[in-house]
């Protein structure tokens, strides 16, 4: 025990020593550019027992040193969260400042305490205990401790080494009894900056992590989350002794899957006459299988509004099915229910299912923990393949999963102790279409056309949920905007949208639209570049800068094709080349045609993978030289 | 008035209200909640709205409990949701809670399409803070398309004598809203109806005054391009006047009270807060032969690089000038107080101005809303000019341009005796003028060696507030940040991973002290404005002035056109016009859009050319002398904005000369 204290001691008084050893300009030399910077960011965790009980208590401490006094008032906010499974037991708060001979402490005084916004979730007991550090400038330290409690070390949360500033010094320790199984992944770490060091005292070990000088990341609107790319170490708890057994908790798959199918206890398990007759009358007359469960998803997408309460426990437990058909909205997992209880009153092998959506970088069986998933869907198997339904978008297509899940595993519960682990298909491009075919006749300088466009796939489903929200004018504007093209001078003179197929959510918008000054009319010359639409950019990726790769919604294919109409006493003079580009990312190519009296022009475009990585900016780039290039082509008409 | 007759009329059910054209039971503090709710018509001129409140009933009823005045709000709404999106708007509620206040009585059902009623749980009802603010919240159970919602609650609080009601939205319209005061006889308030809201002269029922008000079918007003909505949304503003019991010649709660209560809080200091200010000020360097002028600008960038102003900063000390000091942190009214103590060590005259805020509601200056009190500026009679305490990136003389060029309440501070005091005014806040604010450019391109690409020296000269929403960056971002954000700024001439030669000038926001125009200019290699068109050059020239705003196809105007500030473009651009070719169609160039009132432009664009030595010189003006443009002139407005649109689209068409 007095060694356990002792290293104690060493860690609390040598620690901020090293830290303040650093000075201003030091520190300014290794961060240059900076205004601020982590000096350092660490959390100590123990794990100890109650009555047999293991929980779990963390201290974190994190300093920040100013650079600069412009930074006063940038970085004084900050904030702790707490809810009911992480208390927080524990603040203190102060900066350091400088005072010539050493520094003065100015302790923080005023915290604040309310709940925590969330963006999706309606209600929740997540609190957030905001605070401003004094006097931020140069030289500068501020320090924020704070304890927290988790009375189920289910919840052990994400180190992370890295930060939006650089990061002197960051160091994860784990304190526990040897006969706890404690486990860590470490993620992002390919330059192996984390030393782990392991040691023991006594009946204690002790998993310490530290990094150095850690880069600060650069996140981008385009690009993944941040797990994705920031570097980081989960350290869990696969297993802990009591009374001479074995407790596991997360020692594998299985695990995790027994915890999460707890929760699913009692769930519709009382049948209720009400869900019983909806599902008949929706199923009424529905032949097959899948007739009767795209109905059902149809009509629950249809009917239940996204609501999410998560207080506690309902973060993790469905609502029962009847109380979702009266009240008519929940969040995923009471979608989820729902259908799953009408897809199984209508005969069908439904299930629910645990998943991650892609803001998620880890798989079950490489991260066997809760932090893997975040939403819950349906699963049901006809004809022997699953289809994954997941209501809370209401024009997502049948058969189709929602994007935000494509190419992620589902943890499918066959039965309260069998599961499968199924990977959601990532949905072709040719799924997802934008075929344009616009006709365009010349008077002046000014372009007009009629063009109808059709939508399917994701596209499809994405017309169907703007048409939702904007009615009247608004209809007018998204329509406009979808419509445009040319110039922002685009004027559409009338408009169509019809929903050419509701099922599989289909859809073509027309327009008849005017472009002032679009075209080039000179003497007996007239010029017009027909790739009204640019496809890609531009501007290439800076490959120097930017190492996060580029999410896209889903994969797809574009068509679109003008054709002029060659006004009367004009022959064509000049017809640009036709290009074509083809690499594993994209697929490109511009084609042009003489026919009798028009001239057409066909762009294509191909999005080949979900994710455009750092390896592949190169030939993303390579594509963008030849494009460019390609798009600044007019073709030339000249009078007979 | 006899208010039996009043609540006889309200026992017809609500059906048939809302079934008559006029606003009825005007007189009533409650609606009635019907035991079998009724689904109500939608009236014919709301066809095609996703939701529409058919009902928005508020009621502020002053009553004595014991010797206490206690106030009571009664909220009732009745909403009719026809479709998904109206569905979304309402399925969730939250109910404000003020400070100091509870909330009761809380009925929230909705009314099925097929007439089902279905109530909210007591128990489903939560509560929480937000940015400092509490709400009740709850989500509507059963709603479909066709379904009403209705909820009514009570608010019981200490009494407030300041109120502003409004009853219009973004994106939902009102059939019918009611308004009424209720108030002991002896307290007599004053009430006022802005933009089509109706006020009814107060009424003596029993012991109680009655001030009622009303309006009907309210359209939505949402966000326009160069619009600022919020002075005329259909609200109601009101207050305390008179305790007839005490004397009925007395005014309560006026502008000049305000004033002097205001001056006393702002300019009260104690004498460790004055020796600490003293100290401070000794930290400035502060030359002994300095004009009263440049001690104004000299105090104020001392404190603001020294103290960081948060809005929301709470705490006890949080406006004490000595723990500012100590903690480098205050809030707004802390800066205000801290400039003013510094000021007034100085002996410096100044005023404290609380300006009518062009982007929120206006001050009436008949009727004095203490509450809506929020912004403080300090205005120097010696130079006319203005301080903003609490922003810390503006100097001396700009301020948030939306708090000047407006009306403001004036605090003149005299002494009366041994007391200081202030008289309170209305005035005119000046803005700086629109020649001070500029955004012009100087531009020289020529095409490259290959003939491919341009090489452009770009040039961008930012004045006033053109310059002074631009300056943060070079304070406030860590150097890589600002790099970037330089690149971007010569981007918007045109887009380039090759820029060279780039150089920033009086990037320091004292620069606006003078207004030193900040520079920022870099030489740029692109291809991105050529195309071809077989062997000839087609040059976006145009877009070299960077992309304009436009409005070619608008929603029906409902607002007059606002600027933030009035200011000016003057853009000069040259380019050399390559060895054996021509420009074909140079007079595409020539453009005049211009509006005179009184021989002076009050806003146009004009641009031409000349052709010197091969060299194609161009001038653009544009100019926008006003602050504000009258729905009449809005098409003219369009015109002008639409015209450096219009100069974006020039293509000049480069040829081989034969």
């Amino acid at each position: 025990m007095k060694a356990f204290l002792l290293s104690f001691l060493f860690h609390v008084l040598l620690l901020p020593a090293f830290i303040y050893g650093q000075s201003v300009e030091q520190m300014q030399q290794l961060f240059p550019d900076k205004m601020a910077v982590f000096s350092n960011v660490s959390r100590s965790v123990e794990i100890g027992f109650k009555k047999g009980v293991p929980y779990a208590e963390a201290n974190d401490v994190s300093e920040m040193m100013i650079l600069n006094d412009n930074a006063n008032g940038i970085y004084n906010k900050d904030e702790v969260y707490n809810s009911d499974f992480n208390e927080l037991t524990k603040i203190e708060a102060y900066t350091l400042v400088p005072d010539g001979n050493g520094t003065t402490k100015i302790k923080v005084t005023d915290f604040k305490t309310q709940s925590s916004a969330s963006h999706d979730v309606f209600y929740d007991d997540v609190k957030e205990t905001s605070f401003d550090f004094p006097r931020m400038m140069k030289g500068s330290v501020s320090h924020v401790e704070t304890e927290h409690f988790n009375k189920d070390i289910r919840f052990l949360s994400t180190f992370y080494f890295s930060n939006y500033l650089p990061v002197h010094n960051a160091t994860y320790s784990i304190t526990f009894p040897e006969d706890v199984d404690i486990r860590y992944i470490i993620k992002n770490d390919d330059k192996k900056i984390i030393t782990v060091k392991e040691t023991k005292k006594g009946r204690m070990k002790k998993l310490a992590f530290t990094a150095n000088d850690v880069k600060n990341y650069d996140h981008f609107g385009d690009g993944t989350s941040i797990p994705y790319y920031a570097m980081h170490v989960l350290v869990y708890v696969a297993s802990y002794q009591t009374g001479g057994e074995t407790v596991p908790v997360f020692s594998s798959l299985d695990e995790l899957y027994k915890w999460n199918a707890g929760f699913l206890n009692n769930i519709n398990s009382v049948a209720d006459d009400n869900l019983k007759r909806i599902t008949d009358s929706i199923c009424l007359n529905k032949k097959t299988d899948r007739e009767k469960a795209q109905a059902i998803y149809f009509w629950v997408q249809n009917h239940v509004k996204y609501v999410a309460f998560e207080q506690g426990l309902e973060g993790f437990v469905p609502r029962q099915a009847v109380d979702v058909f009266s009240k008519r909205y929940g969040d995923c997992k009471d979608m989820a229910s729902i259908l799953t209880a009408m897809l199984k009153l209508s005969g069908l092998n439904a299930c629910f299912s645990w998943i991650g959506t892609r803001s998620i970088p880890y798989t079950y069986t490489e991260v066997p923990l809760p932090v893997t998933d975040n939403h819950m869907i349906s699963a049901v198997k006809i004809d022997g393949s699953w289809i994954f339904l997941d209501a809370t978008d209401p024009n997502c297509i049948f058969g189709m999963p929602t994007s935000g899940i494509q190419g992620k595993e589902a943890l499918i519960s066959i039965s309260p102790e069998k599961y499968e682990l199924v990977k959601v298909p990532v949905m072709p491009a040719v799924n997802s279409n934008i075929t344009d075919s616009t006709f365009l006749t010349i008077s002046g300088n000014t372009v007009s056309g009629n063009c109808s466009v059709n939508y399917s796939g994701y596209f499809g489903n994405d017309v169907y949920d703007n048409l939702l929200y904007n009615k009247g004018d608004d209809e007018r504007v998204y329509a406009r905007r979808r419509m445009a093209k040319g110039s922002n001078k685009f004027i559409m003179k009338d408009y169509k949208i019809k929903l050419t197929d509701q099922v599989n959510k289909r859809a073509n918008i027309s327009s008849v639209f005017e472009i002032p000054d679009y075209a080039k009319a000179i003497a007996d010359e007239i010029y017009i570049n027909l790739n009204l639409e640019k496809l890609i950019g531009s501007t290439p990726i800076d490959t120097s800068k930017r190492k996060v790769a580029v999410e896209n919604d889903f994969l797809y294919t574009i068509n679109q094709v003008h054709t002029l109409i060659i006004p009367d006493g004009y022959i064509s003079d000049y017809i640009p080349k036709n290009i074509l580009v083809s690499n594993d990312v994209l697929e490109f190519s511009i084609s042009y045609q003489l026919g009798t009296g028009e001239i057409s022009a066909t762009q294509k475009l191909i999005i080949k993978k979900l994710y455009i990585q750092p390896a592949d900016f190169p030939a993303w780039n390579q594509a963008v030289s030849m494009i460019s290039p390609a798009y600044k082509e007019q073709v030339v008409l000249k009078k007979k | 008035m006899n208010k039996r007759i009043f609540l006889l009329l309200t026992t017809s059910i609500l059906y048939s209200l809302i079934g008559s054209a006029q606003v009825d039971s005007l007189y009533t503090e409650t609606e009635p909640w019907a035991l079998s709710p009724v689904l109500h018509q939608l009236p014919a001129n709301f066809k095609n709205e996703s939701a529409l409140y058919l009902m928005d009933s508020r009621t502020f009823h002053y009553k004595f409990e014991g010797k206490n005045l206690t106030q009571f709000n009664y909220v009732y709404r009745l909403i009719k949701v026809e479709d998904d999106k109206g569905i979304e708007m309402f399925n969730k509620i939250y109910l404000a809670i003020p400070n100091n206040a509870t909330i009761y009585d809380i009925k929230a059902r909705v009314i099925t399409a097929a007439g089902k009623v279905i109530t909210v749980p007591a128990d489903k009802i939560k509560e929480e803070e937000e940015d400092g603010k509490r709400y009740k919240l709850f989500a509507m159970e059963g709603m479909d398309k066709g379904s009403e919602i209705e909820y009514s609650y009570m608010i019981k609080k200490d009494p407030s004598f300041f109120g502003s009601e409004i009853f219009q939205s973004k994106s939902v319209p009102y059939y019918q809203v009611k308004l009424l005061i209720i108030t002991p006889d002896h307290l007599k308030f004053e009430a006022k109806g802005f933009n089509g809201f109706s006020i009814l002269p107060d009424s003596l029922v029993k012991e109680e005054r009655f001030i009622p008000g009303y309006s009907e079918n309210i359209k939505e007003l949402g966000d326009e391009k160069y619009g600022l909505r919020d002075a005329y949304l259909q609200r109601a503003d009101f207050k305390l006047s008179y305790n007839l019991a005490q004397n009925s010649d007395v005014e309560l709660y006026t502008w000049k009270e305000l004033a002097r209560k205001a001056y006393t809080n702002i300019s009260t200091f104690s004498d460790k807060e004055k020796k600490a200010s003293s100290k401070f000020i000794g930290g400035a360097n502060i030359p002994n032969d300095a004009t009263e002028e440049k001690v104004i600008m000299l105090l104020e960038d001392y404190m603001k690089t020294r103290i960081n102003v948060d809005e929301k900063l709470a705490g006890e000390d949080v406006d004490n000038i000595e723990a500012i000091i100590k903690k480098g942190n205050t809030n707004n009214f802390g800066a205000v107080r801290f400039f003013v103590c510094m000021l007034e060590n100085k002996n410096i005259r100044y005023q404290i101005v609380f300006p009518s805020v062009r982007n929120q509601l206006p001050l009436d200056e008949d009727l004095a809303n203490w509450n809506r009190i929020d912004e403080t500026l300090i205005y120097f009679p010696s130079t006319g000019k203005l301080v903003e305490p609490s922003a810390s990136a503006f100097r001396y003389p700009f301020v948030d341009a939306y708090w000047a060029g407006t009306r403001g309440l004036f605090l003149k501070g005299t002494t009366i005796g041994d007391m200081k005091t202030a008289i309170g005014k209305f005035d005119d806040i000046p803005i700086e003028p629109f020649e001070q604010n500029a955004h012009n450019m100087e531009i020289h391109a020529r095409l490259d060696a290959s003939g491919d690409s341009l090489i452009i020296d770009s040039k961008q000269i930012l004045k006033g507030y053109g310059a002074a929403y631009y300056r943060p960056l070079w304070t406030f971002l860590a150097k890589d940040k600002q790099d970037e954000a330089v690149k971007d700024i010569i981007q918007s001439v045109a887009k380039s991973e090759n820029i060279q030669n780039i150089k920033t000038e009086n990037t320091s926001l004292t620069d606006s002290w003078d207004n030193i125009p900040l520079i920022i200019s870099g030489t740029i290699h692109t291809a991105e404005l050529l195309e071809r068109a077989g062997n000839k050059i087609l040059f976006k020239f145009g877009e070299l002035i960077g992309t304009q705003e436009q409005m070619y196809q608008e929603k029906p105007r409902q607002l007059p056109a606002e600027l933030q500030y009035a200011h000016i473009l003057e853009r000069k651009i040259s380019f050399d016009i390559p060895p054996g070719y021509t420009i074909r169609n140079p007079d595409d160039i020539n453009m005049n859009v211009q509006h005179t009132v009184n021989d002076v432009v009050t806003m146009g664009f004009i641009s031409s050319y000349k052709i010197v030595n091969n060299v194609l010189e161009v001038y653009i003006l544009e100019t926008y002398r006003q602050l504000k443009y009258p729905l009449a002139e809005f098409e003219t407005f369009k015109k002008v904005i639409n015209a450096s649109a219009d100069f974006n689209k020039i293509v000049l068409v480069l040829e081989k000369k034969v």
